[in-house]
């Protein structure tokens, strides 16, 4: 009994004693090591994401800011493109990256939504199912973005055969609102191609969505 | 004097008891070939990584005017695997590093040849074929070092993998040594507290890391990567508790055995007097 008494006495004093090394080498690591660390946890931790969203959002615009208050997530689908003279609807999705472009249409992420006054630059493949048949598109044909806010309807004004290096033709800041629609050229083409064919569009009309404003 | 000189003897020998333990689980981890093997295999890396590639050969489908079966089995999931496995034994020896992408070439042109004389096109530009044939061949080169971002730290990973085992002995010696000290120096059982104490800090340590850093919903680069990521971590994780708990148990044993050392010493001298 005493021996066990005794065993018991040096195992809680052994803990003791650790109980105060192990809070002072913690207060140490809080005082010189946490700050530099945290950073680089904060960085990895803000890589992960709870889930991708694919349908739509409840995205809404301020009418008298003129500007979106709410973003679409990126890769998400925020309009719908209807070009009726090509007899075309798409889905336009947040971002341009191939993986996107495989659905739909893409929307380049930095440049203005409908109804923000600025470049608009939006993005397909060259196939006949997606921007394939733009060449076939003349001035004055109406192009639809139907997005959850509201319906902007555009005007073609002008068709371009850029490079693919001429960011310049794809202007973001613009004195009022453009639409560009932008694919790769020649259409239906075997192989990659550097040339880009671009067609420019002016806003016609608007009609908002009183709910989502 | 001498509790004094225990104590701090003591204190030094939980520290380096700690670091030891830190530095031998990362050698036991992901300085170690044979862990990562099988750390990519229990993340099912190489099926990814395979579904990956082929998906994105098919990004460049849609816009090059060829069909899917162009790019369908340019590699097998068997061949990307031993690919892998060459590139990642290279980088733990240091060796260079590269994808071979001669036979991948060699099968691509061969399908776009078929296809082409099957539909009977013609290409105007070979230079937009060759574009193609390039694009497809980097986005598997891509996808296979990217995949394995190590690659990128190759030359300080080798570094410290080379230095570890020097480091491991150094602190084992400083650590047999200060324990020689305090044992027959100052007479005292000197295990039971360092044991306690890097246990704890184990412990603290695995806390620490566990609500600092959000690894459910990790996404880097592509799936195949962030999986593997997440693998790694929940290892060296288990691992961390793993040790904490040995060092505990350690911990008691030591403690234990010092007691029933120290109480049959103090009998013997007190029969000896």
């Amino acid at each position: 009994m005493h021996k066990l008494k005794n065993v018991l006495k040096g195992i809680a004093k052994n803990i003791a004693v650790s109980f105060f090394f192990t809070s002072f080498l913690v207060f140490l690591f809080f005082l010189f090591v946490d700050r530099q660390v945290r950073p680089y946890f904060i960085l990895i931790s803000n890589l992960s994401y709870s889930e991708v969203k694919t349908e739509n959002q409840s995205i809404s615009f301020d009418t008298v800011e003129k500007r979106l208050t709410d973003y679409p997530n990126y890769g998400t689908v925020w309009a719908t493109i209807k070009i009726p003279a090509l007899n075309l609807e798409l889905p336009v999705y947040h971002g341009d990256t191939l993986d996107i472009l495989r659905y739909g249409v893409g929307h380049l992420a930095g440049s203005y939504f409908p109804g923000e006054g600025g470049g608009i630059v939006l993005d397909a493949h060259n196939n006949e199912a997606y921007f394939g048949t733009l060449p076939n598109l003349a001035f004055g044909d109406e192009i639809v973005l139907d997005t959850i806010y509201g319906t902007y309807t555009y005007e073609m004004t002008e068709a371009k055969i850029i490079k693919n290096t001429e960011e310049e033709a794809l202007p973001v800041k613009t004195e009022e609102e453009l639409l560009m629609l932008y694919t790769c050229y020649p259409p239906g083409y075997v192989g990659l191609t550097n040339e880009r064919y671009v067609v420019y569009a002016k806003l016609k009309g608007a009609d908002y969505n009183n709910e989502n404003n | 004097m001498k509790t004094i000189s225990y104590y701090v003897g003591e204190f030094f020998l939980a520290v380096l008891i700690f670091f030891f333990a830190v530095i031998l689980m990362l050698q036991c981890t992901i300085f170690q070939e044979n862990f990562m093997v099988k750390e990519i295999e229990k993340s099912n890396f190489i099926q990814e990584l395979y579904q990956t590639t082929e998906e994105e050969f098919s990004y460049y489908i849609l816009q090059s005017g060829l069909s899917e079966e162009v790019v369908t089995d340019l590699i097998s999931e068997s061949e990307m695997k031993e690919v892998l496995l060459e590139y990642l034994h290279n980088f733990y020896e240091g060796n260079s590093l590269t994808i071979p992408t001669d036979d991948i070439k060699t099968k691509l042109e061969a399908n776009i040849i078929n296809y082409l004389n099957q539909n009977n096109l013609t290409v105007s530009d070979e230079a937009s074929l060759d574009l193609f044939v390039e694009e497809i061949l980097n986005t598997y080169q891509k996808n296979m070092e990217d995949s394995f971002l190590f690659g990128r730290v190759q030359t300080l990973f080798v570094k410290i993998k080379q230095l570890l085992p020097t480091i491991l002995i150094v602190l084992g010696i400083t650590i047999v040594l200060i324990f020689l000290l305090l044992r027959f120096g100052l007479k005292k059982n000197s295990l039971g507290i360092p044991c306690f104490t890097s246990g704890a800090l184990f412990l603290l340590f695995y806390l620490y890391v566990c609500n600092s850093l959000d690894m459910q919903n990790f996404y880097v680069y592509n799936e195949a990567f962030s999986n593997l990521m997440k693998s790694i971590y929940s290892s060296i994780c288990s691992n961390m508790l793993a040790g904490a708990v040995i060092l505990f148990v350690l911990g008691v044993f030591a403690t234990v055995f010092g007691s029933f050392f120290g109480l049959q010493k103090k009998k013997k001298s007190v029969k000896q007097k």
